[in-house]
């Protein structure tokens, strides 16, 4: 348990700014991720939590690297992964899998639920493919005849369930969660992240998880790094940052949140 | 549901009668009788067994000529609308998922293309390639592709988008295997409705260079031609200008309701 | 004390005989008052609203029950009087501040649209009583604002837009339908805190609408709690966060994430509850006939 799965080393991003774009020359930069440093361990959950605007589901984009960093250095497994190609990541991509926010617009409308969770399979030329993918969609209580509908056909709940099994369906060694349960009814949250919990124990997976929400992240998460303007202003074990936040911001986020008990000065509170 | 089958009944119709058309024709379209000129059809007064829309001013039967040109019509609908659709869809599908200068080239010659005024353009093309159907079918396919390009390259764009394209990318799929199995089934019912139109385009304008005699010889039946023939005679003989164009009429109508009620069929977001 | 907004066995379906989204609701909101609204969606939290503001989506109509405001039945009143009391007496905070503003439109324009159109205020004296608004909801340069069209500002600028057009016209009455939704935990703070002491400085009566259970807990001295267009359980916020919820509020509190007792929170809803709000939507369906 020595290595981490993933070491990010003052990680950065710079994009194009799409409000300045001058007539003639390139558009002016801005720094979207400003050098962020910190561990996946193997087998562990960790929490990126941050507001909008904070970089998270940008740095989590670069975490699969489905963005490439325009600075610093991301291991894989030992490997450097910061700028290799599509040949070069070829050997980590089924390894490096996403569960997005969406799951309407990250599942192909015209795919039905099987043939969505079948297909990384057959990509990789896996034996058994269908068996394998009832048997995964099993596991996120989607057995029988949900194999043969299409995405419109599910609720939001179940739609996130396909969105777990496809993201499961490789094995991967590490997945990416991002916002998946910002769009749900709280009891349909409560069910995935009670089936998200089971399924890291289970399958002893490793997982970012990206939220809003610090208290689904306490839950759910053995570290926490807290994001503000594309800076990590505290990192450490969920437990501990969140008995005593150490920086401010984290403090403000916390108080922020309203918790369910009747408290008429929660409101007048600074 | 209705619709479907009954434009697909007429397109049916059309087809049978195209491919068939010197076995089902009662008379030999290009036949002339002046003893027969200007007949009127079976329900009028003063008509002839065996020509059930009359004939036209050479004495030849309208019903023959109409069969015969709808083969015209036909070879002109598939070939012309295919060929622009599958030039405008490869180049739409390019610039719109390859993005960056494929995009900013393909963008280009569009714009520049659809700055032609298109008739203009038909014309000159027609005349610098001859006249006859190839040219009227290359003329078509040449200046329409870029209405399949426009549409499908706005429509690629917001696909590629789209997270079952980054989800696509996160399993380690090809950009090529992205393109086939996210993005083409996504745009694939945008293609056949714009298909179905421009087939129905093809037809009228096929009609139109027949009517300015810019298509093949004028001996050889087209509705256009027939059209332009029909007008001279609209005083005696008002039945050679109306049959051709009902018969258009009900074609061009037929592809687009036809391609609007596949694309309800086909579509499992729809269904 | 009298209520200011009474609802008397509200029934609301789509089309004559069809679906019915709303099933006999009935609350009453006090003068100044806050009443909170929730459940998932689906729940028709949202239908209520609007049956009051007369806004319902094409299709769908009120069937049966009253909607008394100030002693008035608003579904009894010819459509040019409801609009016209609506409009000075009732005001509505929208979920989304992106397509509730016009993008076409200067800021300023769109809250003295109520003053001028409907109360008959002139211009001047309208702008200058939006400005003071804008002031009042910490916005600190109201005239620039104002200039501003809507995607010059920030999200949770917009909301505060749309907090102070409400406010505008001092209504008797706000429903605000999930104004906090979009925004983000801090602004959100921001925003309800806002809310409140406008509401407590002018008197208003606040019909809250939210899915969340923190938000209630926090804004909400009464709530009711809806299951299938079903008033489930209503009354004092002290006791329904308190000792003797009804088993499905029970079940949505302790569905709701906390990051002080994570081990206790996030529990899935009992299947036995969700079975048992079935049957009785179900058999309270049996006895109803569209009148």
């Amino acid at each position: 348990m020595a290595e981490p799965l993933i070491e990010a080393r003052d990680l950065r991003l710079a994009l194009p700014d799409l409000n300045a774009r001058p007539l003639f020359g390139a558009a002016p930069r801005v720094e979207i991720l400003k050098g962020l440093s910190f561990d996946v361990a193997r087998g562990r959950v960790l929490g990126i939590v941050g507001e909008s605007g904070s970089g998270k589901s940008t740095l989590g984009r670069c975490l699969v690297r489905l963005l490439e960093p325009t600075g610093g250095t991301l291991r894989f497994d030992g490997d450097d992964i910061t700028h290799a190609d599509t040949r070069a990541l070829k050997r980590h991509r089924r390894d490096l899998q996403m569960i997005f926010q969406d799951p309407m617009s990250s599942l192909n409308p015209r795919h039905s639920v099987l043939r969505l969770v079948e297909a990384p399979m057959r990509l990789y030329g896996v034996a058994n493919a269908e068996d394998r993918a009832r048997e995964v969609l099993e596991r996120v209580q989607l057995g029988g005849a949900f194999a043969r509908r299409y995405p419109h056909q599910l609720s939001g709940g179940q739609r996130q369930r396909v969105g777990i099994a496809r993201a499961l369906a490789l094995s991967p060694r590490f997945i990416l969660a991002d916002e998946i349960v910002s769009g749900l009814d709280v009891s349909t949250q409560a069910q995935i992240i009670r089936l998200l919990e089971r399924l890291v124990d289970e399958m002893d997976l490793t997982l970012a998880f990206i939220s809003h929400d610090l208290s689904v992240i306490r839950r759910l998460c053995h570290e926490v790094i807290v994001l503000r303007a594309g800076e990590i202003v505290e990192a450490g074990p969920t437990a501990e940052v969140f008995a005593a936040p150490k920086h401010p911001y984290t403090a403000e986020l916390k108080a922020a949140i309203p918790l369910p008990d009747p408290d008429a000065g929660w409101l007048s509170q600074p | 549901m209705v619709r479907l089958w009954l434009a697909g009944g007429w397109l049916a119709l059309l087809l049978v009668a195209a491919v068939f058309a010197p076995w089902i024709a009662p008379q030999d379209p290009l036949a002339q009788d002046l003893f027969l000129e200007r007949l009127p059809p079976v329900w009028a007064e003063g008509h002839e067994p065996g020509y059930y829309l009359g004939t036209d001013s050479l004495g030849r039967d309208v019903l023959s000529r109409l069969i015969h040109g709808a083969r015209i019509a036909l070879i002109v609908a598939i070939l012309a609308g295919g060929a622009a659709a599958l030039i405008g869809s490869v180049l739409g599908l390019l610039a719109g998922y390859m993005g960056g200068w494929t995009d900013r080239v393909i963008g280009r010659v569009i714009d520049v293309w659809m700055s032609f005024p298109p008739v203009l353009f038909a014309i000159l093309l027609v005349a610098v390639l001859g006249t006859g159907l190839h040219s009227v079918i290359i003329a078509i396919a040449v200046i329409d592709w870029t209405r399949f390009a426009r549409v499908i390259r706005a429509e690629t764009l917001a696909q590629s988008r789209m997270d079952y394209v980054a989800s696509a990318v996160v399993i380690g799929r090809s950009r090529l295997g992205i393109l086939a199995t996210e993005v083409v089934p996504n745009v694939l019912p945008t293609i056949l409705v714009l298909l179905s139109l421009e087939m129905g385009i093809a037809v009228i304008v096929e009609a139109i260079l027949s009517f300015v005699n810019l298509s093949i010889s004028s001996d050889d039946p087209t509705w256009g031609g027939m059209i332009a023939e029909g007008r001279t005679q609209i005083h005696f003989a008002p039945w050679v200008l109306v049959a051709p164009m009902v018969a258009l009429f009900f074609t061009v109508l037929a592809f687009s309701q036809f391609g609007e009620g596949l694309k309800d069929r086909i579509d499992p977001v729809l269904r | 004390m009298s209520a200011l907004l009474r609802i008397e066995g509200l029934n609301v379906s789509v089309g004559r005989g069809g679906p019915r989204l709303l099933r006999d609701v009935s609350l009453s909101v006090a003068a100044g008052e806050t009443h909170g609204l929730v459940g998932e969606s689906g729940a028709g939290k949202s239908m209520i609203g609007k049956a009051i503001a007369g806004v319902l989506p094409r299709g769908i109509a009120v069937r049966s029950g009253r909607i008394l405001f100030d002693g008035q039945d608003l579904t009894a009143l010819p459509r040019r009087a409801r609009r016209r009391l609506v409009g000075e007496r009732i005001a509505i905070i929208p979920q989304d501040p992106l397509t509730a503003l016009n993008p076409c439109r200067r800021i300023g324009g769109q809250i003295t649209d109520r003053l001028v159109h409907i109360l008959g205020w002139d211009a001047g004296r309208a702008r200058a009583r939006a400005a003071e608004l804008l002031d009042e909801v910490a916005i600190r340069e109201p005239g620039r604002v104002m200039q501003a069209y809507p995607h010059e500002v920030s999200g949770g600028m917009r909301q505060r837009v749309l907090i102070a057009a409400a406010f505008a016209a001092e209504p008797a009455l706000i429903i605000a339908d999930e104004p906090t939704t979009a925004l983000d935990v801090t602004v959100q703070r921001q925003v309800l805190r806002l809310i409140g002491e406008l509401q407590a400085r002018h008197g208003t009566a606040l019909l809250f609408v939210t899915h969340d259970m923190g938000v209630v807990a926090k804004l909400c001295r009464s709530l009711s709690v809806l299951y299938a267009g079903k008033v489930v359980d209503q009354g004092p916020a002290a006791r329904i966060f308190g000792p003797d919820p009804h088993p499905y509020a029970r079940a949505l509190i302790a569905a709701t994430p906390r990051y002080d007792r994570p081990e206790e929170s996030l529990m899935p809803v009992p299947e036995a509850v969700i079975a048992a709000l079935d049957a009785e939507v179900a058999a309270a369906d049996r006895d109803w006939t569209d009148g």
